[in-house]
């Protein structure tokens, strides 16, 4: 289950601070959160809106810095980053799933989940090849040449997870994954997200569905930019 | 190498969205072929206009006998040039290789006996033909000794017949010799009338030339002496000589300028020979541009001064008020075209423009997608300028292409437009501004979203 050679710590958070604007309009959205994550845990994070639980996916993700604290991402200091090197850490290390799914709509399903190794600098024929693998994980190897208007919302996330796992990164992150999709189509998402958990994937899945959060080991509650509880989740499950 | 996979990807981008592609590069078509198509009319607009105004005589430039400073070349033109000649075929040489000179030839007149009939003729260069725009309606104009071009009046009245049978008819010119004393008398009149001239001509001025002054050792002096000489030398000066008739020449319909007057031509040699004279009427030069004529009027002025010693016996006469008409309606042409020009690069320029904003507006998400996937901001450049310099370039080349094909069909369709004619200059602006619009606001946008947070981008609809 540990991360084949990863880090004995996916994440470690320390004292995460984020304010938005200045003077009047000063906004508080992380007030100092600190959250470490194990290899192979799948941890949700929840909280009412405003609470700030999606700046710290922010954060998290490496799609915005910190204003002040630390952040180790699988054993590299990332707080500090900037620019391309940011970047870098992002398609080396985090794989991102998204509510509205955000596929290049006139690109095949393969095309958009090779677009992180394009990024990354793996050849054409390479590429295709860990695509096609990737779009097995998720089952959706006969809709590898389809484009997105073209399959249904359920497939659309897959081809987004599929994406977002063919970087080999040391965690996926995902927003609200069953935002957009009917119950049975999320329960489709959320058992994939088992399977991939039991073959080792780290997941920190930010929602605020009680039922998508209580799939995970651990709940990261957030209130008012702080971490209000954080509990292991076992006893809450069925 | 990643590079090329990042150029490779962003190629077959376009393809796929060629939808998107094909109305970007619409906008640099449209723009650019606007303005080869309104430039090269406007070109041929212009050359036409140039032309017939050039063809009315701005660049003439009349080099006659006599101190005159009047304009009178209508009158004194074919007849009373011989007045007061001092100009040789050697002056026109001279003439003919100053500065600013497109073509000079001499014109003589001269009135010869062919057959029964009395004929004018103007003894001309071969080059006569193009700087008076000789209209023929038959057959070519003079080139050499020998041969004759006649009026259509002329050729009804000698051969009794139209332009093209009268072309390849031998002339005899001259007075048989029976005839000679009757027709001497006749023909000698107008042609001696102007040769007592000279005489009392050159007295004058030999009084302004200053003392001590060789005389004698001016070549050019002499043939201003020879008309009078010459009855008395040659008491059968025109032997018949036979002539080939190798054109007809149009009626001249010259609404301004010097009039042409109705005439057949023949050489000047054999001008010189019929008529016994060895100075000519006029010369007639034609500058290189209405903008050369004053250059080459001091030209002719100094040399000719210099060469007849100092003596300005002759007076150089232009087209002055013409020239000043024709400069003023060719600058107005100009700035209307220039303005036309310059307002569709400006219309052109804005569509580009706008498209090129409105595409990558409406993939701020798609950069916030790739950036959130682990692209840096230098890739989301490189793929949007590769992007918008292909587009660019393409669209320009195809703009191009269709700007010529409209300027030459165009005119065919519309049969009042002159020719277009397509110009380098235009073309290269056309392109070279499209393409920089282009690719500015191809990438501009680019990299203000490239420059947001991949958050910020991924929330942009």
């Amino acid at each position: 289950m540990s991360g084949n050679g990863r880090a004995a710590r996916v994440i470690e958070a320390k004292g995460l601070t984020k304010v938005y604007g200045k003077g009047e309009g000063r906004v508080e959205a992380l007030a100092g959160v600190s959250l470490d994550v194990a290899p192979g845990e799948w941890v949700s994070v929840v909280g009412p809106s405003g609470s700030g639980k999606s700046t710290l996916m922010n954060l998290l993700g490496l799609l915005d810095r910190p204003t002040s604290g630390r952040y180790v991402l699988d054993g590299r200091e990332v707080s500090g980053l900037r620019g391309g090197d940011l970047a870098r850490a992002r398609r080396e290390l985090i794989g991102f799933v998204f509510q509205s799914y955000n596929l290049l709509p006139r690109q095949s399903a393969r095309r958009n989940v090779e677009l992180p190794l394009v990024y990354a600098g793996v050849r054409g024929s390479e590429r295709k090849k860990r695509a096609l693998e990737a779009l097995e994980q998720v089952e959706l190897s006969d809709r590898a040449a389809h484009k997105p208007p073209e399959l249904s919302g359920g497939q659309k996330q897959r081809v987004a997870i599929a994406r977002a796992l063919v970087g080999r990164p040391a965690m996926l992150l995902a927003d609200e994954p069953t935002g957009n999709l009917d119950t049975k189509s999320g329960v489709g998402i959320l058992d994939l997200f088992g399977d991939l958990n039991a073959a080792g994937v780290t997941l920190i899945v930010v929602t605020h569905d009680p039922e998508v959060a209580d799939r995970g080991d651990r709940i990261v509650d957030i209130r008012d930019g702080l971490v209000f509880a954080d509990e292991r989740s076992g006893g809450v499950r069925e | 190498m990643r590079a090329f996979r990042i150029a490779g990807m962003g190629l077959s981008g376009l393809l796929v969205n060629w939808g998107r592609t094909i109305l970007t590069m619409l906008g640099i078509v449209i723009g650019v072929a606007a303005v080869v198509l309104l430039a090269s009319l406007g070109n041929g607009i212009q050359k036409s206009i140039s032309g017939q105004i050039n063809d009315l005589g701005p660049n003439l430039i009349t080099v006659s006998p006599g101190t005159s400073g009047e304009q009178d070349g209508g009158d004194n033109g074919p007849f009373g040039a011989a007045a007061a000649s001092t100009l040789t075929p050697d002056d026109t040489q001279l003439v003919d290789g100053l500065p600013g000179v497109a073509a000079a030839s001499s014109n003589v007149s001269t009135v010869a006996p062919v057959g029964q009939e009395s004929v004018s003729f103007s003894g001309v260069d071969p080059s006569y033909d193009e700087i008076r725009a000789v209209e023929l309606a038959a057959g070519r104009f003079v080139e050499g000794r020998g041969e004759v071009v006649l009026s259509q009046a002329d050729a009804r009245r000698l051969l009794n017949s139209g332009p093209d049978e009268a072309v390849g008819e031998t002339l005899s010119v001259g007075t048989p010799p029976e005839d000679a004393p009757e027709r001497d008398p006749e023909q000698e009149g107008p042609a001696q009338g102007p040769n007592r001239l000279p005489e009392r001509l050159p007295e004058r001025l030999r009084e302004q030339i200053p003392e001590g002054f060789p005389q004698d050792a001016a070549p050019e002096q002499e043939p201003r002496q020879e008309p009078t000489r010459e009855p008395t030398q040659e008491p059968a000066p025109e032997p018949v000589r036979k002539y080939e008739v190798v054109g007809v020449a149009e009626a001249s319909d010259v609404e301004f300028g010097p009039p042409i007057p109705e005439s057949s031509y023949m050489a000047t040699g054999d001008a010189l020979e019929v008529s016994g004279v060895k100075t000519v009427g006029q010369i007639v030069v034609q500058a290189e541009g209405a903008g050369d004529v004053d250059r080459a009027v001091d030209g002719i002025s100094k040399e000719l001064r210099e060469a007849h010693d100092g003596a300005k016996d002759f007076s150089v006469i232009t087209q002055r008020e013409l020239l000043s008409t024709f400069t003023e309606i060719t600058d107005q042409l100009k700035i209307f075209l220039a303005g036309i020009a310059g307002i569709s690069l400006l219309v052109g320029g804005i569509g580009v423009m706008n498209i090129m904003l409105v595409s990558v507006a409406e993939r701020t998400r798609e950069i916030g997608v790739r950036k959130a996937l682990g692209a840096t901001n230098a890739d989301v450049l490189f793929q949007f300028l590769l992007e918008a310099i292909l587009l660019s370039l393409i669209g320009g080349v195809v703009g191009v292409a269709l700007g010529i094909a409209g300027s030459a069909v165009l005119p065919e369709i519309l049969t009042d437009l002159p020719p277009a004619v397509v110009t380098g200059n235009e073309v290269a602006l056309a392109f070279g501004v499209s393409a920089l619009i282009g690719v500015v606001f191809g990438v501009l946008p680019a990299y203000r979203s490239a420059r947001l947070q991949p958050v910020e981008a991924l929330r942009r609809e």
